[in-house]
């Protein structure tokens, strides 16, 4: 009976706990949002490209670069990890037309590294 | 080897350690039969003793190892970063608070004093080390719930492996006889039984969150097919755990029947030991995403 009683209990509270939180398949960071985002064409440059991460990530061993097709970097000074720890931004300087590749490494607060690429193109005027 | 395997690796023999110590002090404290915990922590010992040294041994590798993995470098570029790990990073706080508390873990078997106390201090020590290592967890990102759910998950993962592992060392190594098997092996088997039942409910939960709804993921991911095979690894145990509880228990006062139902125990020892290791791969596996 006792035996009965803490399953009962066990399960109620995962129950619980499953309807209260929502259904978020993290650990580890990995981006949820990017901008400007993989494959986008822009008609104007940005000022800066920001990716917003689906969990915290340290400051320690951030980094985030935008490379030009000629391979030379396109950033102005050191990424920043934004205060909610979910963005990751840098500044970048006035961009040609051209494809651009963004990689980031980041670490989650789990301790975990993940990293990645993609590209996004600024088109040319006219 | 992969950084996660190497992380697995290390990781894997503290977590025994962790586990085994506050299973096993559980054990001695509130399942062996009355009167006989001093006896019990006395066969304990040993044990403790071996599992605290691997303990302080094994936490420095896994600041240097998951230092190394934060960084994406080499385990000898990573020395630089240390201080830095340790005073800026979630990891190195938990680090920080864990390695002393691993040092009182190593120290504390080692020590003269009553038995009882002695085995209280180690086990709220061992199951402080680990609540830490659920903060350090995947759990970690998704709040305090999950956080709690992994902890309840570990404890009671601790609770049955020190069952099994207390009950074979009381009668294997400690010697306390054929009366105290016949006592302790319900008590074991009673514990086996909710505490497998929170393993499932608090895993069920972990793999919903890790794996979404989608069944596919348990095959196509890496975190989903480590999953599987710690799911039939400690099925193999449960399983081993029902033939003792279903076949032998009912004439475990006969010599025969205690002969086999401890041997089936520390088969299911080292079992479990390989299905915490599967825990630590999993631990240090990406979610699928």
């Amino acid at each position: 009976m006792k035996t009965f009683t803490l399953s009962i209990f066990g399960a109620s509270v995962l129950l619980a706990a499953i309807v209260i939180e929502a259904p978020v398949a993290s650990a580890h960071s990995f981006p949820e949002q990017e901008t400007p985002s993989a494959g986008q064409q822009l008609s104007a440059p940005p000022s800066e490209v920001t990716i917003t991460f689906d969990a915290p990530i340290e400051k320690v061993f951030a980094k985030l670069e935008v490379i030009g097709a000629d391979g030379k970097p396109a950033t102005i000074g050191s990424p920043e990890v934004g205060a909610s720890a979910l963005t990751l931004s840098v500044k970048v300087a006035a961009l040609k037309p051209g494809d651009y590749t963004v990689k980031w490494g980041v670490v989650c607060i789990d301790s975990h590294h993940t990293e990645g690429s993609y590209v996004f193109t600024v088109a040319g005027g006219g | 080897m992969t950084q996660i395997g190497e992380r697995a690796l290390v990781a894997w023999p503290l977590l025994v350690a962790e586990t085994l110590m506050f299973g096993t002090a559980a054990f001695a404290l509130l399942l062996a039969p009355d009167t006989q915990c001093e006896e019990m922590a006395n066969a304990l010992t040993p044990l403790w003793r071996g599992l605290g040294l691997m303990a302080v041994v094994f936490s420095p590798c896994v600041l240097l190892v998951g230092t190394a993995n934060m960084g994406d470098v080499s385990l000898r570029a990573a020395i630089p970063f240390l201080p830095q790990v340790l005073r800026e990073t979630h990891f190195g706080h938990v680090w920080s608070w864990s390695f002393p508390l691993t040092m009182a873990l190593a120290i504390m078997p080692w020590t003269r004093g009553r038995g009882q106390l002695k085995t209280a201090m180690l086990g709220c020590v061992a199951c402080a080390l680990l609540l830490l290592v659920s903060f350090s967890s995947h759990a970690i990102d998704r709040g305090t719930s999950a956080v709690i759910v992994y902890f309840i998950h570990e404890v009671a993962a601790a609770l049955w492996v020190g069952a099994i592992l207390g009950l074979w060392f009381g009668a294997a190594r400690g010697k306390l006889g054929s009366d105290w098997v016949v006592k302790a092996a319900p008590r074991v088997s009673g514990v086996a039984g909710w505490t497998v039942t929170i393993l499932i409910l608090s895993g069920l939960y972990t793999a919903y969150y890790s794996l979404g709804a989608d069944p596919h993921r348990l095959v196509d991911a890496a975190y989903g097919r480590t999953l599987v095979y710690k799911v039939c690894a400690a099925m193999l145990v449960l399983l081993i755990g029902a033939y003792n509880r279903y076949w032998l228990m009912p004439t475990v006062s006969e010599a025969s029947a205690q002969e086999s139902l401890l041997r089936n125990v520390g088969v299911e020892s080292v079992l479990l030991v390989g299905v915490l290791g599967l825990a630590a791969l999993l631990a240090n596996t990406p979610p699928a995403h």
